[in-house]
């Protein structure tokens, strides 16, 4: 990739003399960004752009080329990606559109194909370039006037990502990159993560994503890239109608946005809601100092914007500082008797300019306070023009020593003054929470670089018995496990289900039961019906002869109304577990993250509530640990009211296990444990019902 | 003590209903009893008949509904009674069912055959205990000739007592007392009435469709009640449906995927609404169903897809409930306009 950023020549491919054709436009940005190497222009017409002489065609470039930029109709783009092929072109970057975004897929995967002959990787197609700082260049038909910086930025979308241009100026954002990804046919994010993780100049990666290839591979680097620098990503298609836009926009299907969400967090990235809370926390992180301790104070002169400011501390984890006697010591000289100490330091509105910068300096001097949170709301005590150069010459204190942001709450003046801090770099903001936000995103980038990983596993499972039994399942032609199959299957895998029988008469049934022991349940048996319950295929707690006779006819006749010519084996009498907390445990082949866990409590919790979290597979006990604190019922996990603590770990042991079956029987695409039964802790937890869904194995024909 | 055994050619031939007008314009106290079940009720883990649940409400029963039936499936029977010992059980039933009642009304399964092979079929319980059999005789005029022109030929006296029939539903009924009936009269059958086809007596409630689909109920518990004429599949756009007459029909079901909001908001503005069916198991966004609640229209989610929903909304009978206060006088005066209620009661004096 270091050619890709830091190329010693360019061709520009369908380059035009035209200022308002986009073939100008890359080179005009080529030249004005200060790249250093040689630019090759390349027009049949020939003549001059910009004092490059265009060539009639590549093959007529006298030199060789490290990266080229195409620009032709796409019906031109094949024979292009050949000749440069010949040419030994070590990347081309394809601006053209009329791709795999408008359904010629084979013509993109042609064009692949090509460049892969060649050993050529293709950036796009239908991309608006890139820039690189390392290179000096801007390879981009964007606004121009790009700064350099530590902030590299990775977009799906063209005209967002162009637009962002724009906005990195006005914000005085400094890019180490700016790459656009389009259609992703070759190079993609992960290919792109890999370099910028190792390229000195970037300290802070921002993605815009609107659909996920590959998604294990992008996981596990980004896993990688996030324990070194922050990666922010926002992701569109979160709404039913953003997905079904996002699907038209670049063909991709959005995907489930809580899997993403989680597989993100899980990966250390974090998500933005919008472009501008992106920018802020990705400018805040990329010139702001790792703070050295959790604890932040806020430095305020209005009580109620202190307030908010806790609130939003809390909402986005940012911990505050409040050893009361340390912060009276601290701060009692600088404010009025009638102000407060406490966290938020509320100097009141009487407060000078002075005041202010002695509480600041306070703040910044104290070892045990970590970061500061300065808030102003205008007053005639301090003039905001005074204001401004104190918060300038603050701000020049605390940079490269300890984190601040300052949040002013005013009128015009205070608006002025608010933009041209913004322009020289100054972390201020009009909204309290807007203030406070990208502080919180440092301190989980922190949190995330000082994470330790899950240590290796080495979880043992019986492959060759759990593959023997989809076998037989394919050979009958069905991609799913009867119950006593999905039993057997689950018992190899670790886990404890209730005793049963299968019996296929009524006499068998009660048999069964008998032996079993009361009180029992009894369930359907038939290949046609996946889901029991909805078809009344379920009837728990029968506790005697009478009962069961009831429920067995009960069963029969429900199930043959549900389904008419659904094929019944018979029941299923199985011992009746006792009580515990039923939790769901699951993994699913997710379009674009492959194998996924998911976890939650179980019934309405999940149908209703839909209180789950996911993670892609495979994952540690750390990681299944996390998954389970992270949904909202965990509480009744750890017993409330009078209730035990429950055997979480016991959980965690399953989701592990789980999440290797999932790996590494691929041919699985659905496992769900509902309910997985959880008892107090160290009294473990039973599986009472599995669902596996599966493809045909390999090789496997139906008899 | 009498009983009268009620039987039916087929399926859906009214045999229940008419058993409760007979109930109620017949001037004797009757007692129910079900031998083979074949609408079964699950509660608190005990099987009971529907029908068996209905009779015993207005009948004013003393008897439980669940000791109306000997079994439901057949495999029941077989565990548990030969020929001997399944007759000795129905006379018990029938003695308990008779206790301080003039009449124990019978009700055989779906046709004539149910039951035959656990010996609990119309006919071979008519042989074994000498009761007499009305057959309800349903369907298309054709039909109706067909079946009984079918029991006359192979069923003999020897048999079962087969006290007559009553014809029922009949859509034209004019035009089948004179193109029809003296056809049926002349092979002998003593044809105890025509019964006319009622439009009112084949809606549907919404809580048999929720029942019968076992639908949670998301929204409007107090809508339940009302009645469904018509079923629309809400699979178009909301402005092909708009246009379309069913949409906008009175007491119509509305069947359509729990994720298309936009159909349901139009099944709950365009008025005439009795319920909504939301198939895949797909709860639609809270203000939807705010919607729904607000109008009063019962949100039924199912799991299946529409087309298995629909195919099951299809099959599903329309059952009476004893709260059907106008339909079951409806019932009496229909049994007392068109049958010979008196031959009936000579039956069972």
């Amino acid at each position: 990739m270091e050619r890709l950023f830091n190329p010693r020549s360019v061709a520009v491919i369908g380059a035009s003399t035209n200022p308002a054709k986009i073939g100008y436009r890359v080179v005009a940005n080529m030249v004005s960004s200060g790249y250093r190497g040689a630019i090759h222009p390349v027009n049949p017409k020939g003549g001059k752009i910009l004092g490059w002489a265009v060539h009639p065609s590549v093959e007529a470039i006298d030199e060789e080329i490290d990266l080229g930029i195409v620009s032709v109709p796409a019906a031109g783009v094949l024979p292009v990606v050949e000749a440069c092929g010949k040419k030994g072109v070590g990347h081309l970057v394809v601006l053209t559109s009329g791709f795999s975004e408008v359904g010629k897929i084979e013509e993109e995967r042609r064009i692949v194909e090509t460049a892969q002959e060649y050993g050529m990787r293709i950036l796009g197609p239908n991309v608006f370039g890139i820039y690189s700082a390392a290179g000096s260049l801007d390879a981009t038909f964007g606004p121009g006037g790009i700064v350099p910086g530590r902030v590299a930025i990775v977009s799906q979308s063209g005209a967002l990502g162009i637009a962002m241009i724009g906005k990195t100026a006005s914000e005085t954002l400094g890019l180490s990159a700016l790459i656009s990804v389009g259609n992703k046919s070759d190079i993609d994010e992960s290919d792109l993560l890999e370099y910028l993780l190792t390229d000195e100049r970037t300290a802070v990666i921002l993605l815009y994503i609107e659909g996920v290839k590959d998604g294990g591979r992008l996981v596990e680097t980004l896993s990688r890239v996030t324990r070194q620098k922050p990666v922010v990503v926002i992701k569109s298609g979160r709404s039913k109608r953003g997905a079904m836009a996002a699907a038209s926009h670049t063909g991709s299907l959005a995907g489930a946005d809580a899997v993403f969400d989680d597989v993100m967090r899980q990966c250390g990235v974090m998500r933005a809601e919008s472009v501008q809370e992106a920018f802020n926390w990705v400018r805040y992180l990329a010139s702001t100092p790792e703070p050295t301790g959790a604890d932040a104070v806020i430095v305020t002169n209005g009580g109620g914007i202190g307030v908010l400011a806790a609130d939003a501390c809390e909402e986005f984890g940012v911990g505050l500082y409040d050893d009361q006697a340390a912060l009276k010591d601290a701060f009692s000289a600088v404010m009025p008797v009638f102000g407060s100490s406490k966290n938020p330091v509320d100097l009141t509105g009487q407060a000078t300019a002075e005041d202010y910068a002695a509480a600041l300096d306070a703040v910044l001097s104290n070892d045990r306070m970590h970061a500061a949170i300065a808030l102003y709301c205008e007053t005639a005590m301090a003039e905001s023009a005074q204001f401004e150069t104190l918060l300038r010459k603050v701000y020049k204190r605390y940079r490269g020593i300890k984190p601040i942001v300052f949040s002013l709450f005013g009128g015009k003046s205070i608006a002025a003054t608010i933009q041209r801090l913004r322009s020289e770099g100054v972390p201020v903001f009009g909204d309290v929470y807007e203030a406070v936000s990208p502080l919180g995103a440092l301190y989980r980038s922190q949190r995330r670089s000082h994470r330790r990983d899950d240590p290796p596993t080495d979880v043992k499972i019986d492959l060759d018995a759990a593959r023997m039994i989809l076998r037989i399942a394919g050979e009958e032609g069905r991609r799913f496990l009867l119950a006593h199959e999905a039993a057997q299957f689950a018992e190899i895998v670790g886990l404890t289900m209730p005793v049963s029988k299968v019996a296929r008469t009524l006499d068998q049934a009660v048999e069964a039961a008998e032996s079993i022991g009361y009180p029992v349940v009894m369930k359907v048996v038939s290949r046609d019906i996946i889901h029991k319950s909805d078809a009344g295929g379920v009837v728990l707690d029968l506790d005697d002869k009478t009962e069961v006779v009831d429920a067995y006819q009960a069963i029969l006749k429900r199930c043959r109304a549900y389904k008419l010519d659904a094929v019944i084996e018979g029941v299923e009498v199985a011992e009746m577990i006792r009580p515990g907390i039923e939790t769901i445990v699951g993994a699913r082949r997710d379009p674009s993250f492959g194998p996924v866990m998911m976890f939650g409590l179980g019934g309405i919790y999940v149908e209703v509530m839909k209180d789950v979290s996911f993670r892609a597979a495979p994952i540690g006990p750390k990681t299944a640990n996390e998954m389970i604190a992270s949904i909202r019922s965990y509480p009744l996990l750890l017993g409330v009211r009078g209730e035990s603590r429950k055997d979480t770990d016991a959980v965690a042991g399953v989701i592990e296990t789980l999440s290797h079956l999932a790996v590494r029987c691929p041919e699985l695409t659905d496992i769900e444990i509902n309910p997985l039964v959880v008892y107090d802790q160290g009294e473990g937890v039973r599986a009472v019902d599995v669902r596996i869904l599966f493809d045909a194995p390999k090789g496997v024909k139906r008899r | 003590m009498k009983s009268l055994i009620v039987a039916s050619t087929r399926e859906g031939a009214g045999k229940t209903s008419l058993s409760i007008g007979l109930a109620q314009a017949v001037g004797k106290r009757f007692g129910y009893v079900k031998p083979l079940g074949d609408r079964p009720l699950y509660r608190k883990k005990r099987l009971w008949d529907y029908d068996a649940a209905l009779f015993s409400k207005l009948l004013q029963l003393d008897q439980e509904p669940e000791t109306a039936s000997l079994g439901f499936d057949h495999s029941k029977l077989r565990y548990m009674h030969d020929r001997r010992s399944v007759f000795a059980a129905l006379r018990e039933k029938l003695e308990a069912a008779g206790d301080e009642r003039d009449v124990v009304l019978i009700e055989c399964g779906k046709d004539l055959s149910y039951g035959a092979s656990v010996f609990l079929d119309p006919l071979t319980i008519s042989h074994e205990t000498g009761h007499p059999v009305v057959i309800v005789a349903g369907g298309s005029e054709n039909t109706i000739a067909d079946d009984l022109a079918f029991v006359k030929r192979f069923v003999g006296t020897d048999e079962a007592n087969v006290a007559g029939v009553i014809i029922n539903k009949v859509v034209h009924l004019d035009d089948f007392r004179e193109s029809h009936l003296p056809e049926i009269e002349k092979l002998g059958i003593e044809v105890l009435g025509v019964m006319p086809h009622q439009e009112e007596l084949a809606t549907r409630s919404v809580s048999t469709i929720a029942d019968r689909l076992f639908a949670r109920v998301l929204a409007g518990e107090n809508g339940l009640g009302r009645t469904i004429r018509n079923v629309a599949v809400g699979a178009m756009s909301v402005d092909a449906a708009m246009s379309d007459a069913l949409i906008t029909a009175p007491d119509k079901l509305v069947i359509t995927s729990g994720d298309r909001s936009d159909m349901i908001l139009a099944a709950i503005d365009a008025g005439g609404t009795s319920a909504i069916v939301l198939t895949n198991n797909i709860v639609p966004p809270a203000n939807v169903i705010s919607r729904a609640t607000e109008a009063g229209i019962p949100l039924l989610l199912v799991p299946g897809d529409t087309y298995a929903i629909a195919l099951q909304v299809e099959h599903i009978e329309p059952l009476l409930t004893a709260e059907d206060e106008s339909k079951i006088t409806l019932l009496r005066d229909l049994v007392v306009e068109h049958l010979r209620v008196q031959a009936i009661e000579e039956l069972v004096s």
